[in-house]
Formats: structure tokens, sequence, C-alpha cells
């Protein structure tokens, strides 16, 4: 058998359809997929893996060490040429434990490649994503993490894809010296998928303010994010609303930044967005640059009269 | 107990900008500082420290000549020693050889515990404290969001990982890596950071070390914006007439 890439998925839909689109466009296969989730399955046939293998871990630790121990196995027998892992925590605390271990090349955030001469050139994100490198790796095999949007999704069946069945075998160092104590699970609301968002930055002067955005949000039935100093410096919203290289990406169908002024962190997280509506008073803030309506504006005359003429309007 | 705190010096990348003549991104000015989110892992020690008074605060950073200076903000936020280990502009610095410099520095320094912030802003590279862990083969916890205790044997952290809230006891000596927002940054003022004299940040000689690249950069290049249509409404003119341009656009755009 034959393995050409190992892609790890951490439930982590929309990597896996773009791994898999990846691997198969390029004829990196065939191509082994280890999941944990029935979903990722139904996915990988979709999407044409070839092998997959299904770990099963009881936290996070037991899920490091596994992963790990499994690995090293494989690789002996399989000798991949590219690991293919998410921009998530597992995927950043794994790329370059196997990077290490394998004797391989690492390269986190990748947004692209190029194909030159039969070689992979990846593009990797920098300088808080105003730029990229395009590096060619030295050495065997690739760990990359790919953040969302580094390969359009084509699906290209494969009902035949072979579970394989390997022995458990852990990593024991990763759970040396460290003990899981408690581990509770928090309700968030995922603004990854909606449709419309309206994110309030710094323009914001007081905590109490923000129920006027959530008038508006609520109105056009839109979830709330926050630019990174509401969320970790002044902390008016809980972090799973922050949208930027240091948050989440978003890529709704509309965006309305109110008091945003669009540093380049915040840009990364919101620049696929369809429609991108600024409403500030700075006429030189840098969101204007990334807005197809820019609305000069102070948002605590321009809000309430907003409000006031949607809700005439859906009263029609 | 001495808490050593990975202090990167970055360019401020919110003053880059790209010279759309020459489609190149432009470096050349843009001032130095501490990488941002580290600056949370120093002011996390700082506060260790006000409840630990025997803990010492070591900030290090590996950077470019030029980047030096900037590293007198490490005083300002609460460290008592600060080293600087100057890049030698022959080598590509890769996650993976700043960790074994560091991990050069860390023998020679002997620290219980390591803080740092969980992402560079430069090269947005959340690897250096993991392959810096693989190294020493010291424990590793990132995403940390509180810390719990510390002792002079173990320290307990709060991590946070999507939905779920991990409590970990980690045996020292370890690597946290802290998320931003761990505390509120205090506002720190460019006097306050010229006033430190720059010999308190000592240079770190490391010598005769040297690593094999495992990436080949072979170029760095500016991402283009995505094309918006770019229409201006002046709300301060007539804001009546604004509030109705952006609902008649919107509703053209199928959005309400």
């Amino acid at each position: 058998m034959n393995i050409k890439s190992l892609i790890i998925s951490d439930n982590q839909i929309n990597f896996l359809k773009e791994s898999l689109t990846f691997v198969n466009k390029n004829k990196i296969n065939p191509s082994l997929l280890i999941y944990s989730h029935e979903k990722e399955f139904e996915i990988a046939k979709e999407y044409g893996a070839n092998y997959a293998l299904k770990i099963e871990y009881n936290n996070y630790i037991d899920k490091l060490c596994l992963t790990s121990g499994i690995i090293n196995v494989i690789y002996k027998k399989y000798n991949f040429n590219i690991i293919i892992l998410p921009n998530t925590v597992f995927g950043y605390e794994i790329g370059p434990r196997l990077a290490m271990k394998l004797s391989g090349s690492y390269i986190s955030n990748v947004i692209g490649y190029e194909v030159r001469d039969d070689l992979i050139i990846f593009k990797k994100l920098v300088y808080s994503g105003i730029g990229a490198e395009l590096i060619k790796p030295k050495k065997i095999p690739i760990i990359i993490t790919i953040k969302e949007g580094f390969e359009e999704p084509f699906p290209s069946p494969n009902p035949l894809i072979e579970t394989l069945n390997i022995e458990k075998y852990y990593e024991n160092k990763y759970s040396e010296g460290i003990k899981l104590v408690k581990q509770e699970e928090i309700k968030i609301v995922d603004i990854r998928n909606a449709e419309k968002l309206v994110v309030i930055g710094r323009g914001i002067k007081n905590k109490e303010d923000i129920k006027l955005i959530k008038e508006l949000a609520s109105l056009i039935g839109a979830e709330i994010g926050g630019s990174r100093p509401i969320v970790t410096d002044y902390k008016w919203l809980e972090d799973y609303r922050q949208v930027g290289l240091s948050g989440i990406t978003v890529k709704p169908k509309l965006y309305i930044g109110i008091g945003v002024s669009g540093q380049i962190h915040h840009i990364m997280g919101m620049k696929d967005s369809k429609i991108i509506v600024a409403i500030n008073k700075d006429p030189n803030a840098p969101i204007k640059e990334h807005s197809d309506y820019f609305v000069k504006a102070d948002l605590y005359t321009f809000v309430p009269k907003l409000i006031k003429e949607l809700n005439a309007l859906y009263k029609k | 107990m001495k808490v050593l705190v990975l202090t990167k010096p970055s360019f401020d990348t919110t003053l880059l900008r790209v010279d759309p003549k020459r489609n190149e991104i432009i470096t050349k000015g843009v001032p130095y500082h501490i990488n941002d989110h580290d600056k949370y892992a120093l002011e996390i020690s700082s506060l260790i420290k006000q409840k630990n008074p025997n803990v010492q605060i070591i900030a290090i950073g590996i950077g470019e000549r030029e980047s030096k200076d900037s590293m007198r903000e490490a005083i300002v936020r609460g460290a008592d020693e600060v080293y600087f280990i100057e890049k030698i502009p022959s080598i590509k610095y890769e996650p993976y050889i700043y960790a074994n410099i560091l991990a050069e520095a860390v023998r020679q320094l002997n620290p219980n515990l390591i803080l740092c912030g969980t992402l560079s802003e430069d090269y947005i590279s959340s690897s250096t404290h993991i392959f810096l862990s693989e190294i020493l083969n010291w424990p590793i916890v990132t995403n940390v969001i509180n810390i719990v205790n510390l002792t002079d044997s173990y320290i307990i952290v709060d991590r946070k990982r999507e939905n779920i809230i991990e409590t970990y006891e980690i045996k020292l000596p370890c690597i946290i890596g802290v998320t931003s927002g761990i505390v509120t940054l205090k506002t720190i003022t460019p006097i306050q950071i010229m006033r430190i004299s720059r010999d308190k940040v000592k240079t770190l000689n490391l010598v005769n070390l040297t690593f094999e690249n495992t990436i080949e950069v072979q170029a760095l290049i500016p991402i283009q914006a995505k094309q918006r249509k770019r229409v201006f409404i002046d709300g301060e003119k007539n804001m009546d007439e604004a509030v109705k341009t952006l609902i008649d656009n919107l509703i053209k755009e199928g959005l309400l």
C-alpha cells in the first residue's frame, strides 16, 4: 500500500473538504484520513479520501498522545510526503511536534499554493495578513496547517474508501507532567456561520451602548461580533465573538462594522464577507478601503435613525 | 523562582503598507515593538510577581540589531532583566531555529517557568514555543486564559479550546502560552519606554550555534485586497438621506 498524504481533520468540515480537494487535484494520493466523528467519514467519502482511520479518546491530552503515537508507527510504514492539519489549537500543537519527530518541514497558516516544475510552493500568511511568503519545503514530510480558503472545495466521491484498523499507540511523553484536573463544556455562539454580522469597534464609548447595536442586529437578524479591543481589552463581549487574526474568521453575506477602524488584524478576519458596510466618523479609517458602502457619520446619531427607518420598513 | 518570558521584537504590523507601484511591502522605517501577544505574557508574569515576591522576571527576545531598543518596553511592563539575542543577517530565522536558539538560552538562564503569547504577529506562527517544548522535553499548555496557582513545583492553569475549558496542573519546569486578554494591558507611552536606559537590555551571546533550515523562503508578496464597490455615503451632510441611501442599497443587494 502506498499512501502519500495524511489528513487529520479535528472535526473541521470545511478544512476536510479543502484538504481532500487539494490532494486529489495535485495527485498527492492515495490519502489517509485520521478522524473521530462519523460526519467526517461521510465527507471523506464525498471528497475522495482513499483510507480512513478512526481514533477514539477521552480528553485532549489523550488525543494528542494517541494521534502522535499512531503517526509515529504508520509513518514508518507508509512514508507520507505531506501531513495536512487545520489551523486549530490541536493543529498548531501537533504540527511542530511531528515536524521534529519525523525530521520534516513545518509551515503554518498556509493560504494557498503554486505548482512550479512539479514542485508545490506554499503561500504562508505573514505580517498580520498584509503579505505572504512563498515557501519551498526542504524536507519530507511536509507538515502544513491550512487556513480556510486555501482551496476551492470540489467533491470527488470515493464510496470504496477503505477503513484501516491499527492498534492503539500512545506517545506518553505528552502526558508526562500534565494532569487534567477538570474539564467543562461551555455554551458559545458560533458566529462563523452567521449570514449577517454587526461588529463593534472602539468607536463605541461605553459598554451600555452595545444595547443600541444589539437592537439593530436583532432587527436585521444579525449576530454580534467585536474587534480585538472590545473583546480582549475592554471585555465587553465574549471571546468567541472576536473577529480578526487572533479571533475568528467570518465571511457573512452582510458585515456591518460600527466604529471599527479596520486595523489589518481585524480585516484579516472579515475581508471575505460578501458585502461590507462601515459606519465611521473618520473618513480616513483603514476600513474604508475594504468597504462596499462607507458611511461617514457619528454612530450615535446614525444608528438610531437607521433603526427607526428599518422599523418603519418592516412594518409596511 | 525564575520566570522567562519569550518577548519577540516585531515590526509594528499595523504600520506596514504596500507600495502599489512596485507591488512590495514597505518595511523600511517601520518601527519595532514587542509582539502584541507577548505583552500579555509579560504583564501576567508581573501579576504573578505581585503575589510571589521571590519571582524574578526575565524577558528574552531574538531580533534584528535595530529592534534591540524596543525590548525596553519589557522593563516597563514588569521585567526585572531583559536579554536580547541579535540575529545574524545571513540566516533565515524560521520557528524551528528560533526555538533551538531559545533552548540554548534556557540552558544558560535556567528558568523554572517559561511564559509566552500564543501567536507572533509578524510571522503569524504559533509554533516556536511548541518546538521549544519538544527540544527541552518540557510539558507545555497553550491558550491559557487564567493562572490559578503557582508553587515551587507546579502551576495550575485554565485553558480554553473552542467550547471547552480545561484546568491543568503542570509540573515545573514547563512552558505556558497565554491568550491575549488574560489581563488588561497597561497603557504605555513611548516616553515611558524612552526613559529606560539602553544598557538595561543586555546582549546574550550564544556562540557556535548552527542549524539547518527546513524551508526556503522564495519571495515575500503583498496580498491583494478584494475589489470593493467603495460607495461613499456622507452622513454628516444629510443624515436622513444617508440612512435612506444605505437601506436602498442593502435592499438592492437582497440583504434586507
